[in-house]
């Protein structure tokens, strides 16, 4: 058995991933409430996942991923985790990364334009300079120029480079009940001769979980948009790997954004391009669950409606064909669950009958022995 | 109307309207949006019941482990609340499809489908009952029932026909064995119909309590293996019934008809109704192995005659029966009504011992010597735990005053109480009788003597609970048995349990097990006051075990209680074991003082026989070592058997003070000795008394009486005779060697 969480943080991400023999993998970080604000319905991410640490008896993750270099994943992580490469960003009950997995642009980009950001890439080139407890995803060649720059071998990291189309070391269906598949950063052939490296793509894989012998497979989409979703699409039919594109649990991307879909948001409804039809539409399986990692979908002719930033209502109008077609689930994190006032976190649990949405109430004795009575007078 | 849903009969209400106060905090609790994925849809209200109508949203996995159908995301479940809260509110799923699956309560009307939702009792439930953790169940029972995995894998599987209320208690080996078509003749009586009807089905001979009852004859048929899972209602005929259990492969009229015609010629079955008891063997999966088994009783209303005619294999001709050539498979006994049964098995020795807590039944012979009121106590005990075959030994008849602390009651009043006992096992017990008799005094055993004897020797243990010193000492003296011997009796005041055990080793007899206890007794100090009564010692020459005295019962029980605890758990034990538990104080507690028993020596003088053990033999010779190279003595305690002249030596007084000790001559002075030897007959109320004199000889001397010995031991014979006592007296030397002397020595004149 295994289970996914997803948090609601307004249009960010984070997922927590459990594993049956209790590793513990988390895809993005992004701490997004706002301590001041009491009424801010975002939930305190450090807080809740120091909670289930404790809970687990822990104080690491396996992995830690970080899809890509945007603010939205990874905001507030150089205050939680233990970083190596520097001492004033450990201890303090800080939290360990086993090994941290990163798309190549997070090594290679000059130019980032956040502090944090530098901080989550100095951590990473850190940890490529040792080479360990990292994973880069790219095409190992692509990364030569940086590594030699560094005084570094190829050859002699290229065991911590995973490229698109592999399985991702260090996890197995047998072992771990899980394997991870890359999708991006991939490298596109333009041509014979020329390979056209997407390295400034963020990291798409494809999980798939193996539970009593049923398989249930997991896109998360980061921040993909509709070009990138195409030619991974291309590139795994090629490749003969569609059953990688099967998902009975999607993340999608960019926080429900059009642009994931197709060029045009549309009036009412995005009508998306080809291959994410394809992708959305054939390769979801029955009861499926579709997972938007944004605030809540806006009503027509809202403020919010006319803003460009996601959720887009009309992405969200074809999503929700997506759901009616496999009879599914569509759940938008901070509107979820659908009857509280507050937002909760998501879980997914995956077991032999593939995967479930909890919907469990939680009886006041466990409510009221996980938080703080309040002061008595 | 949504036509997606059953339509319920009683009139929607305002949810004001409610009553049941349940109802009430359902509805409350809804509207309060404090019950997560639950919306109140309606209220209803019927004659005696509220109703609330709501659609739980339910946690479901892609795939759903039902068979035939789905459990839906949203589902309207419609709750009946009794007004007098004496029943499970009733959970029925309403939609018209919700599909057939395990865990719900049989209904004549299957649609709406009602959910079980909890196996315990409604009294126990209705403690916790809130609306939230309700709810919770229900959506609970819907997200379990989709995953399959509502049914726990430590739980019983589920039954596959409906019961009955109504109860019969059946023979215990109708349930597991296939008796292949044999005619079970059983006497079926009504034990009582308020609350609960309950027969009972006995085989002729079987004794019974209950007055005369209808003749039934029961045919046993196994069916093939069933996956557990659904619940059916029973089948109302012979034929609906056989329909049943042919979807399973079993041809229940062929077996049926087969059997009558085996009965054909058996014509005192033909006025008998028939009872079928059909065993269903259940697996948890589907082609598994059988794992348990249902068993239903089905009882004609009409008789064997009848049914033997109407399914087809014989015919009235006239007065008589006369057999078809070949059954008429087209008779299918349509108009055979069937009662159904729930029947209860009657409680065989393996499952009373399986309920005490043992993995199952004890077999082992033993012949129990006097069932008064810690015996019957005993015996009870043991047998509901399934424990040994049983010879009760036993002359007595039951008077009025024994039922303050025996067993039985009243309706065996002027009965034998040994076989009032055996007919109480042998009834509580099913199979097998537990419990023979021998309404004898095994002493004086009569015409009887054979029989007695061809017991005892082929018992495995022989318990003595006579409380009298001459019967135990007969089964140990007595009595020609390779079984071990127990003893098990309380003290005059009821305040002590003793259990004397030989071990199958059988190393130190009872009568010594009981002269060490004795001298436990005269030595211990938590022990001084084991043979005392309320009114100080007993007389002495009355029996240290007599039981007619002032004892509570609730003491007895617990004698009883430990004493029967403690022979399930020494039966198998090599060495012997002498017990007391003490009784005392107030909350009373108990303790028990383990007393080492000590290897006894024996030695043959004459006509006379000596028994003593190491534990003296040891003592003297430490009192004998401290003393050298000057001799040392004393007095000898023990008991006289004069009836089987043997003499028991046990404990020895120390040497008095005013005593003359020198390397070769010792004179035994006298000071103080009387009040010791006072104290250990007062203490052993006379069972231990002065036996004898002993002396030490120096290292290297000869163990055999000196000329002033022979003096001495004149001088004895001369004392004791006037009580028509032998003289004893014993030399320890150095090591082992010890000399024993019996008897009478008539001086020798003087040369």
């Amino acid at each position: 058995m295994a289970k996914l969480t997803f948090y609601p943080l307004g249009n960010a991400d984070c997922c927590l991933i459990d594993l049956d023999n209790g590793k513990k993998l988390l895809f993005d970080y992004r701490n997004t409430r706002d301590q001041k604000e009491d009424d801010d319905p975002r939930i305190d991410l450090p807080a809740k996942l120091r909670e289930d640490l404790e809970a687990a008896d822990r104080s690491h993750y396996e992995v830690v991923a970080f899809t890509h270099l945007d603010k939205d994943h990874y905001q507030g992580a150089a205050e939680f985790f233990h970083l190596d490469y520097a001492k004033k960003y450990q201890g303090n009950g800080r939290i360990k990364i086993e090994t941290m997995w990163v798309p190549a642009a997070i090594i290679t980009e000059d130019c980032v334009d956040d502090d944090e950001g530098r901080i989550i890439q100095a951590e990473a080139r850190y940890r490529l300079k040792k080479m360990s407890g990292i994973r880069v995803f790219s095409r190992p060649a692509a990364l030569e120029a940086w590594l030699t720059a560094n005084n570094l071998k190829l050859s002699d990291c290229e065991d911590l480079i995973t490229d698109a189309g592999r399985i991702t070391p260090g996890f197995s269906a047998a072992e771990d009940g899980v394997e991870f598949f890359v999708h991006s950063p991939f490298a596109k052939r333009i041509d014979e001769d020329t390979v056209e490296d997407r390295n400034s793509s963020s990291l798409v894989l494809h999980a798939t979980f193996t539970c009593g012998g049923v398989m249930t497979k997991a896109i998360f989409a980061a921040d993909a948009t509709h070009e990138v979703l195409t030619d991974i699409v291309d590139v795994t039919k090629n490749k003969g790997n569609q059953s990688r594109l099967e998902w009975d649990v999607m993340k999608l991307a960019h926080h429900c954004s059009y642009l994931s879909l197709g060029p045009e948001k549309g009036i009412d409804k995005t009508e998306p391009v080809e291959n994410v039809k394809w992708l959305c539409g054939e390769q979801g399986q029955a009861g499926s669950i579709i997972v938007s990692t944004s605030k809540p979908i806006p009503k027509k002719g809202t403020a919010e409606d006319k803003s460009t930033d996601p959720p887009h209502r009309q992405a969200a109008s074809y999503y929700e064909d997506v759901r009616v077609k496999h009879a599914g689930d569509f759940i938008v994190t901070m509107e979820h669950p659908p009857q509280s006032s507050v937002p909760g976190p998501l879980e997914v649990q995956i077991d032999g009958s593939k995967a479930t949405v909890l919907k469990r109430a939680v009886a006041a004795s466990v409510a009221a022995t996980s938080r703080r009575a309040p002061r008595a007078g | 109307m949504d036509e997606r849903y059953v339509e319920l009969a009683e009139p929607v209400v305002a949810p004001e309207k409610l009553v049941v106060p349940k109802a009430k905090e359902l509805v409350r609790s809804l509207q309060a949006d404090k019950i997560p994925y639950a919306s109140l849809l309606e209220c209803r209200k019927g004659d005696g019941h509220d109703v609330v109508v709501m659609d739980l949203e339910v946690e479901l996995g892609q795939i759903q482990a039902i068979e035939d159908g789905r459990i839906e995301k949203k589902e309207r479940i419609a709750v009946v609340f009794d007004a007098a809260d004496e029943k499970y509110p009733d959970v029925l799923a309403l939609r018209t499809d919700f599909p057939l699956v395990p865990h719900r309560n049989l209904r004549v009307e299957e649609v709406p489908k009602s959910l079980c939702l909890d196996e315990r009792p409604y009294d126990v439930t209705k403690l916790r009952w809130a609306a939230s953790p309700f709810i919770e169940q229900i959506r609970g029972w819907l997200a379990r029932t989709a995953k399959g995995i509502l049914h726990e894998p430590d739980q019983s599987l589920e039954a596959v026909l409906a019961t009955s209320v109504d109860r019969i208690v059946i023979p215990a080996d109708l349930f597991c064995v296939p008796t292949d078509g044999d005619a079970t003749e059983l006497l079926v009586s009504l034990c009582e119909t308020t609350p609960r009807t309950i027969f009972r089905a006995q085989r002729p001979g079987q004794i019974s309590s209950a007055g005369s009852g209808v003749h039934v004859v029961a045919t046993v048929i196994t069916c093939e293996t069933v996956h557990h899972g659904l619940i059916h209602r029973a089948p109302g005929t012979l034929a609906m019934l056989h329909d049943f259990v042919s979807r399973n492969g079993t041809d229940l009229l062929g077996s049926l008809r087969e059997t009558l015609i085996s009965w054909f010629d058996r014509t005192e079955h033909h006025q008998a109704r028939l009872a079928i008891v059909l065993q269903i063997p259940k697996c948890r999966t589907p082609g598994g192995r059988p794992e348990s088994l249902d068993v239903r009783v089905f009882i004609t209303a009409k008789n064997i005659a009848e049914v033997g005619e109407i399914v087809g294999v014989w015919k009235k001709q006239g007065q008589r029966l006369g057999l078809c050539m070949r059954p008429y498979v087209s008779l299918r006994g349509s108009d055979v009504a069937l009662e159904l049964l729930n029947p209860i098995p009657a409680l065989s020795r393996d499952v009373a011992a399986r309920m005490n807590g043992a993995d199952s039944s004890v077999s082992a012979s033993i012949v129990a010597i006097g069932v008064g009121a810690i015996g019957s106590q005993v015996f009870l005990n043991l047998v509901r735990a399934g424990f040994g075959e049983w010879t009760l030994i036993d002359d007595d008849q039951l008077l009025p005053h024994n039922m303050a602390r025996h067993a039985l009651g009243g309706w065996f009043i002027g009965r034998p109480k040994a076989t009032s006992l055996a007919d109480t096992a042998n009834v509580t017990i099913d199979g097998d009788p537990v419990a023979a008799t021998l309404p004898i005094n095994v002493i004086r055993p009569g015409p009887k003597k054979d029989e007695l004897d061809e017991a005892l020797a082929a018992a495995d243990i022989i318990l003595d609970m006579s409380a009298s010193v001459p019967v135990a000492r007969h089964l140990t003296c007595g009595v020609s048995s390779g079984a071990t011997r127990m003893s098990v009796f309380t003290n005059p005041a009821g305040t002590n349990l003793v259990m004397l055990a030989e071990g199958r080793g059988r190393a130190v007899p009872l009568d010594m097990l009981e002269m060490q206890l004795y001298r436990a007794v005269a030595s211990m100090d938590e022990l001084a006051d084991h043979l005392m009564t309320q009114n100080g010692p007993i007389r002495y020459g009355q029996s240290c075990r007599d039981l007619s005295g002032r004892i509570p019962q609730d003491l007895m029980a617990i004698h009883a209680g430990i004493a029967s605890r403690t022979i399930k758990s020494m039966y198998k034990k090599e060495g012997p074991s002498i017990i007391v538990w003490q009784a005392d104080g107030d909350p009373l507690s108990i303790k028990s003082i383990d007393i080492e028993p000590s290897e006894v020596v024996e030695e043959a003088l004459g006509e006379w026989t000596l028994r003593t053990d190491k534990y003296l033999l040891d003592k003297l010779q430490a009192i004998r070592r401290e003393k050298l190279p000057k001799e040392t003595g004393g007095v000898l305690i023990g008991s006289f058997d004069l009836q089987r002249r043997i003499v028991y030596v046990v404990d020895t007084l120390p040497s008095p003070p005013d005593s003359a000790e020198w390397p070769t001559i010792y004179i035994r002075g006298c000071r103080g000795l009387r009040r010791q030897r006072d104290e250990i007959e007062r203490r052993t109320a006379g069972m231990l008394e002065y036996v004898g004199e002993w002396h030490s000889h120096p290292d290297g001397a000869s163990i055999r009486p000196s000329e002033d010995d022979i003096k001495v031991f004149a001088w004895l014979t001369e004392l004791m005779d006037g009580d028509g006592l032998p003289a004893l007296m014993m030399i320890r030397g150095s090591g082992n060697k010890c000399g024993m002397s019996v008897g009478r020595i008539v001086p020798r004149p003087a040369e």
